[in-house]
Formats: structure tokens, sequence, C-alpha cells
């Protein structure tokens, strides 16, 4: 357990800042376990609003698992998530509140192959916020003008290069007007001429809108470029966080040295 | 630089009888004898069919077209049968011709809702009891079919639950009914019915409910596939735009699983349309009941082979008609997507 | 203290809670309607003067079975044959038997003739695949029973009836006679009391050949799309790798995909084995003494039907149970074996 004494130990202001409430997502100790499998071992985080946060680490080390806690997508079995405000806990309507306010972004899209881009991106306003047709759809519109698509609206995901999918499924995230957006490795799962469009558009949400973000990514250009902090992940633990430029030019750990090491030399 | 590059249209391939024939019949010396050997058998067994078919008493067909279609129905009310029918015949009719045109679901679906109205105010003044022969079969298949497909998919969403209680007691059900033979279904339930309220609930009732209850679980059994052929990420993509779980289930997992559960459906409504003809063990008078009770008279008591027949020809028509239904609505919800 | 104060969440919105309040009232609700079931029953059974009574099984039986067959003694438990002095367990045990026997020949018979059809159906010869297609689209699309009607009704007892008027149909000599009386292999044929009856050899009765015969040819047809659907499902690029390898089309179809085809085929086939089995209860529609046939025999006799009828369906079910976990198994080590 030695792990879980430096992963608090890297993190000594976390919890007094959370108690400021400037914190717009507040991890405390959380675990989670798949069965048997201990798959998040205390994990805490706080994070401000309009903070882009990069997540790295090994594939099994947690981090897609952290952020889908975020949203409910898992249930976390120890521990507190407040996202907003709003603690995440077993209260119903506490999960409909945080889903949204938090958008997501998965790796393989996940776009509604039934529904045309334009569909996928006004479901949410029409069917959760009951917006007459009309304005879900001009709304949705200019979401899709925004992640600069708008000749697609009317295609289905299966016409769609992959990174048009992913422009369109982050369109799809912003409907309903998130606080806070959570991406997990959206550009794995893409070739790699179409990597950059989508970074692009991520970058645009940040600098331009300031959103909040947490951000699961092997990109580490766009980690150094955007990210206010990194944080490094690692069997289920929080390894090491700081700001970019310490983060790639003077890491602290072992595993993270070994870890970019690898990264950056592909 | 940019070369441009011609598009040519794909050679044509004609073929003439002789070259279709040289090609998917005479294509070698093994293929030959095939077709010959086929072709005799074929030619011999088709000329036994058409002598049979030559000296075969169609009177008993041909005199009843009333009892074949209604059973014992009054005569005063058979007015109302036919009126009913052809309602029905006509609305499948605009149905086949509308899914070719591309009308819109909704108006198909109002329509028939108008139809079964106009349908159920028509026969009104006629007891179940009462009807028989086609009518019978058919009534029996569309109320077992139209109740049976909404507790199908209760019953396959219980399937795949997350309660404990409901996921067991969908599984214990479809798990039952799947392992007991309809019939023996049919007549435990007949005899537990009767035990219970004697006469109050008509056999007709009875059987609907019967075959009701035997094929939600088929029906569940499908849909539960179906749920499960959708991606896990698209009921976690719908949650996370902000979807309540039933708006999930409506709007992005059922769309999709039924049209994957489509064909199977459609195979399972097929098989309760044959297995309709069950009934007539337990004393209903459908299609199958009508032709024996026919045979039981004593000018037809030896027109067995026509009446079978027959009965092989009418049921062969209406299931082939569905699955071809099928095919097209396939074909219909395959365009415009993947 | 945290700057957000833990939230108690109160019962009627935790989700946890709901789902454990809302099994509650759906096993409560369940009991109270089987219950309610229970006392309608035992109502109405004191108002008919009725009363569940098991001990009729031991009851002697006194009729005969339309097939002779063994049953199990259930006082010594050894195999012995069905006499109508037996009890209606016993009658309705040959009954199982007699189930069991009409499964394993229509099983046998359906997966030959349904492997027969399958391979016409993948024929490039264009007639032979019609021919194919036909026989299974017509088989596929008609009930089973009126099947069985017309096998039993409409062929079997339009069968010449033996006498020297109408003679009966011979193949091979006499090693396969047809009568409207049944279906005889290997015997002789010998003149007695003015028709010609068959001596020795393996003789059937008409209702357990229209039987037979009517499951056969119905499952027939669904084996043949299965089989048409597994060679079919074994990719192309198999029978191209196998080609480009230098083998012959026989021997790629031998080697590479029929292994394969045969994998993706034993489930279905299983399914419709258990059909099969399933199916054979429609002989209560052309009184060949099966299982279920023998039940409905005993109940009509002893007016005990909801007993019977409960046997049978428990009956039914264990037999199902049976076959599918040993399809299940198979199913298992199917998973396992390697490639």
């Amino acid at each position: 357990m030695e792990t879980t004494q430096s992963a608090t130990a890297t993190q000594p202001a976390g919890t007094s800042a959370a108690r400021d409430g400037q914190h717009i997502i507040l991890l405390e100790s959380v675990h989670k376990w798949f069965g048997k499998l201990h798959v998040l071992r205390g994990i805490n985080l706080a994070i401000r609003p309009g903070e882009v946060v990069v997540v790295a680490g090994p594939s099994g080390s947690g981090k897609s698992t952290m952020i889908r806690c975020i949203n409910r997508l898992e249930r976390h079995n120890r521990g507190r998530v407040v996202v907003d405000g709003i603690e995440l806990s077993d209260d119903m309507r506490n999960v409909d509140a945080v889903r949204s306010e938090v958008g997501m972004v998965f790796q393989s899209f996940n776009l509604f192959p039934h529904l045309t881009a334009l569909q996928n991106v006004g479901l949410a306003p029409l069917q959760v916020r009951r917006w007459p047709r009309t304005k879900a759809e001009r709304a949705a519109m200019e979401l899709l003008e925004r992640v600069g698509i708008p000749e697609k609206a009317h295609a289905y995901p299966g016409q769609l290069s992959g990174g048009q999918q992913q422009r369109v499924a982050i369109a799809r995230a912003l409907a309903m007007n998130p606080k806070i957006m959570l991406f997990d490795e959206p550009t794995s799962a893409l070739d790699p001429e179409m990597i950059q469009e989508v970074l692009d558009v991520m970058l645009g949400l940040a600098r331009e809108h300031g959103m909040t973000m947490i951000v699961v990514t092997h990109e580490m250009g766009f980690a150094r470029e955007v990210a206010n902090r990194m944080v490094f992940m690692d069997e289920g633990v929080i390894v090491e966080e700081g700001p970019p430029e310490h983060f790639f030019t003077n890491p602290q750990h072992e595993r993270t040295k070994l870890f970019l090491s690898k990264i950056l030399h592909q | 630089m940019a070369t441009r590059v011609e598009v040519l249209p794909a050679p044509e391939e004609r073929l003439s009888a002789w070259q279709w024939a040289r090609r998917n019949l005479f294509d070698g010396w093994l293929n030959t004898l095939l077709t010959l050997l086929t072709g005799a058998a074929l030619v011999s067994f088709v000329s036994a069919i058409l002598r049979w078919a030559a000296r075969a008493h169609w009177s008993v067909i041909t005199d009843n077209p009333r009892f074949w279609l209604m059973g014992l129905m009054p005569v005063e009310l058979a007015p109302r049968a036919f009126w009913a029918g052809g309602l029905v015949a006509a609305a499948a009719l605009l149905t086949l011709g509308g899914v070719r045109v591309r009308v819109a679901p909704r108006v198909l679906f109002g329509l028939w809702v108008g139809i079964i109205i106009a349908v159920i105010w028509v026969m009104s003044p006629v007891r179940l009891d009462q009807i028989g022969g086609l009518y019978l079969t058919l009534l029996l298949a569309v109320v077992s079919i139209s109740l049976s497909f909404p507790i199908g998919i209760l019953v396959g969403m219980g399937r795949v639950s997350r309660l404990p209680a409901i996921r067991g007691f969908s599984i214990l059900y479809i798990e039952l009914i799947r392992g007991i033979p309809l019939i023996t279904m049919l007549l435990w339930f007949f005899v537990f019915v009767t035990l219970l309220s004697g006469d109050a609930i008509t056999r007709v009732e009875r059987a609907m409910i019967g075959l009701t209850i035997f094929t939600s679980a088929y029906v569940g059994e499908i849909v539960r596939a179906g749920i499960q052929s959708v991606p896990r990420g698209q009921t976690e993509a719908a949650r996370a735009v902000g979807l309540s779980a039933v708006q999930t289930m409506r709007f992005i997992v059922m769309p999709q699983a039924m049209k994957n559960m489509i064909p199977s459906l459609v195979g399972q409504f097929i098989s309760l349309f044959k297995d309709t003809s069950l009934t007539v063990i337990i004393g209903l008078s459908d299609l199958v009941g009508t032709g024996r009770s026919l045979l039981a008279i004593t000018r037809y008591l030896q027109d067995t082979q026509e009446v079978y027949v027959f009965l092989l020809i009418a049921y062969f028509c209406f299931s082939y008609l569905m699955s071809y239904g099928s095919r097209l609505l396939e074909k219909r919800l395959g365009l415009g997507e993947r | 203290m945290a700057a957000i104060p833990r939230a108690r969440v109160p019962f009627w919105r935790n989700v946890r809670t709901l789902e454990f309040l809302g099994q509650i009232v759906f096993i409560v609700l369940l009991a109270g309607a089987l219950w309610g079931g229970r006392v309608a029953l035992q109502e109405s059974f004191l108002r008919q003067n009725i009363r569940l009574d098991w001990g009729f099984f031991r009851q002697t039986a006194g009729f005969e079975l339309t097939a002779l067959t063994w049953t199990i003694d259930l006082d010594t438990w050894r195999l012995k044959d069905y006499e109508p002095t037996d009890s209606h367990a016993e009658a309705m045990i040959a009954g199982l038997f007699n189930t069991i026997t009409v499964a394993l020949l229509g099983i046998a018979l359906a997966t030959i003739l349904g492997l027969l059809v399958g391979i016409g159906r993948l024929s490039r010869n264009w007639l032979l695949n019609r021919l194919a297609m036909a026989y299974v689209e017509l088989f596929r699309n008609t009930p089973l029973l009126v099947q069985l009607f017309f096998w039993y009704f409409a062929v079997m007892l339009q069968l010449p009836n033996g006498s020297p008027q109408q003679p009966p149909i011979r193949f091979f000599g006499d090693f396969i006679v047809l009568t409207n009386g049944g279906l005889a292999f290997g015997g002789t044929v010998a003149e007695r009391f003015g028709r010609l009856i068959v001596d020795g050899g393996v003789q059937l009765t008409t209702e357990f050949s229209a039987l037979v015969a009517g499951l056969a040819v119905y499952t027939s047809a669904f084996i043949a799309e299965i089989i048409r659907g597994g060679i079919l499902a074994v990719s192309r690029g198999q029978m191209e790798a196998a080609r480009s390898l230098g083998l012959t089309h026989g021997q790629a179809l031998r080697l590479i995909v029929l292994p394969q085809a045969l994998r993706i085929v034993i489930p279905p086939l299983g399914n419709q084995f258990l059909n099969l089995t399933k199916n054979s209860s429609l002989a209560l529609g052309i009184g060949y003494a099966e299982f279920l046939t023998a039940a409905n025999t005993v109940s009509s006799q002893s007016f005990r039907s909801l007993e019977t009828f409960t046997v049978v369906t428990l009956g039914y079910l264990a037999l199902s149970l049976i076959i599918s976990g040993f399809l299940n198994l198979i199913r298992a080590r199917l998973r396992l074996a390697p490639a």
C-alpha cells in the first residue's frame, strides 16, 4: 500500500482546497471493485471550474473507470464523488441532475446508428429538456456548425468517417449544455489522419469556451498545449500530478518516467 | 496532379436460354446426370399429382365455401363476416402498397387501428363461439399475436433486468413454457380453467389465452436476444446524455433491437399461425376442424386426400404471405442505415 | 468536515431502496396471485365436490395401448411388456417409452433427410437446388398437425388393404411391404383368411409409421436450412485459403469447411431434436399411444384430468430439461475443443 501513501503525499493541498467549495469536481478516497478486482484504490482529485486535466497511464490503470464514476456510469463502492455541489449517491434525482451537467465522449463514439447526426445531437434536448422539435433542431444544427460538419446533419453515422463521427459525438455531448466534459480516449479508435480534426474541436472547447474538461488520452502533444494539469495513474491510484511543464520535464516517480519514455518514443 | 480515371460501365452479361441452361444444368457430366435424374423424378411426380388432381372430388371444397370460411356461423350473420373480411383484406393490400411507396409507419398504424375498430363494430353481434373455419384460424392467430407481442417484450426486458426477482421470474416463465409441448400446455390449461370457472370462459377464449401464454415466452426469448445484440456502449451513451432508463429503452435500444428481431419474430408468428391448428384437438372448429367435420359427412367420407391437400395449400399460402411481407419489411428497414 | 455536507438520501429517492422495495412488491403480488388461484381452485373443488387424488395412478388401467411396448413394473422396478392389467402409472410409463422410441427414430431419419436436402439446397445444379427449396418451403410453411393428418388419413389409411383385390405395395421383393395396416421390413408375405399378411420381420403399425414419417419430414425441412446456413456461414475466405494451399475443392470441403460448419450447426440442430421430441405429442391427433396419448386415455378413463395432465406436463418438462442439459454439455465441449 505504499502507492496509496505516495498518492496522498503528492496531493497535500487537495483536501484542504476541497473545503473552500471552489471545486467543481471532487473525488475523495474513491474505491471501486469489479468483483474481486480492486480497480480504484483511493483516488483523491479536486478540479476547479475551467480546468483542463489530462489523465494518462498504462491500460488497466483505472483511468476510464475513474471518469466513468464522475457521471455515474460506474457506481463507486467507497469514498465520495461530488460534482458541482451534488454528491453522487443512490439518490436518483442527483444522478439525473449530474448527468445533464456532465457530457461524455467515448472511445468508440457510440453514436446511435439508427438516427441521423442531427437527431443524435437533438435527442436529449428533445426528450429530456422537452424542447419543441424546431428549437432542438436549431440548437443541434448550431452545435454541428461548431464542430465543423453542418453539411453532414442528415447523414447516418454509418455514412461518416471516424473523425466526423467523433465530432458528432462531441456535439451530442454538448447538447445538454454541460459544465463539464469527460473524454475517454477520444482519438484512440481513429485513423491517424483524423486525429487532428477531433483534437482541434477539443482545443476550441477548452480555449474559447473555458470548459472544464477531463481527458483520458495518450496524445501528449495535446496535453502539453492545453492541459492545466497532468494526472498520471497506475494500478488504481494517482501516482503523480502537476502542471504539464513539470510533468514532462521533471517527472518525480520511476513509473512516470518509464511510462513517458515508452509513450514519447513510440 | 490528379489524373482523370475513366469510369467504365461493367461489361454486360447477357445469357441466352441455351447458355444459361449450359451453365446451370449441364455443367459437366455429373451435373447433367443429376439434372436428368431429378428431371425424370420431377416429371413422373408432377404427372402423378396432376392425374390425381384431375380425378379428385373437389366438390367438398367448392360446394362449401361459406363453411370453410366461417364454419357454423348463423347465415343471417354471414354478410357481416364478409364485410369484416373485405375490410381486413383491403387493409392488407393497402399496407403492402403503402410499404412499397414508403408511406410513414404512423399512417399504416392508424389505418390498422381504424380497421380493427371497424371490424369489432361490424362483428359485435357475433358471439366468439359462433365463429369457425378460416375466420377462427385468423382470429386466433391475430389476437394471440397482438397480445403476445407486448407481453413478450415485457418478459424479454425482465429477462435482462438487473433486479434478481424480476429476472428470475422471467427466466422461470420462459424456460417452463419452452420445456412443454404446446398441446400438453393447452390440455392442462383447459382442464384447469374448467375446474376453476366451469364454462365462464369459452373454448375460443381459452385457446387465445393459452396460445398467448405460450407464444409470449418465445417472443420473450427473441426480445432478450434482440436487446443483447445492441452494444452496451449504446445504453451508456444514452444514459450519459441524460436519457432515463425508460427513454433509453424506447428511443435507443428497442429500435435497434427490433431491426435484429424482425426475422425471428416473424418466424415465431408464422409458427403461431400454424400452431392454431392444434386447437382442433381441444375441440375448436378452426380451418382444420372444419375440414374434419366435412369428412364426417357421408357424402364426403372418401375425400380425405382432397381435404388435407386443400388444408396444406391454404396454410402454405398464408404462411408464405407472412414470410414474404417480412422480407419486404426487412428490406425497407435495412435502408438508410449502415 | 467537507465543504458540502454529506446529504442524507430520503428512501423514496434512493435507487437501491426503491429497487429492493419494488422487488418485494413484485414478489408479494406474485405470491398473492398464486394464493388467490389456489383459494379459487379450492372453492371450486368444494362447489363441484371434487378432491385431488393421486391414488388412481396405482389402479388397474384395463385398456390396451395401440402400441405394445415396455414399461417399468412399479413393484419390482423391472422392465416388462405392458399389459392391460397394469396400473395407470405403468401405462403412462409405457407411453413415455414410446415417445422415446419415436423421438430416436424420428431424429435419425430427420437428420439423414435434412442432410440430403440441405446438400441439394447448396447444389450448383439449378433444378436440384429449386427442388430442395420447394421441399423446405412446403414443409416449413404448413402445420405439423395437418401434415400428420395427411400422412395418416390421406396416405397410410388409403393404401391397399392387403386383400387379393388390393394387393400390398412391395419393394425389393417382400423386403418392404406397405398396406393400410402398416409397414413391414424383412418378413414374408403369406395368404391367410383371404388376405395377404406379412409374417416375421419388423412390423410397424400405421400410426407409428405415419407419426415417424411426419415428424421426420417436417423436422428435416428445418434441419436442411440449418445445414445450408452452417456451410454458408464458414467464410468464403476459408475456402479460398484452402484452395490457395493447393487443396482440391473436395479436400477443402472435407478438411476445412465441414469441420467448422459442424461446430456452427450442432447447437441449432440440438434444438430441432428437442422440438421433434416435444412435437411427438401431436400423436394425440392420430392416436399413437405415446406419452400424451396414453395420459389422455388415463385421464378419460379415470376422470382425473387435472392430476394426469399435471403429471404429463411435468414429465415433458423433465424430458426437455434432460435433453437441453445434454445439449449444453455438448455445447460446452464444442467451445473447449480446439478449432
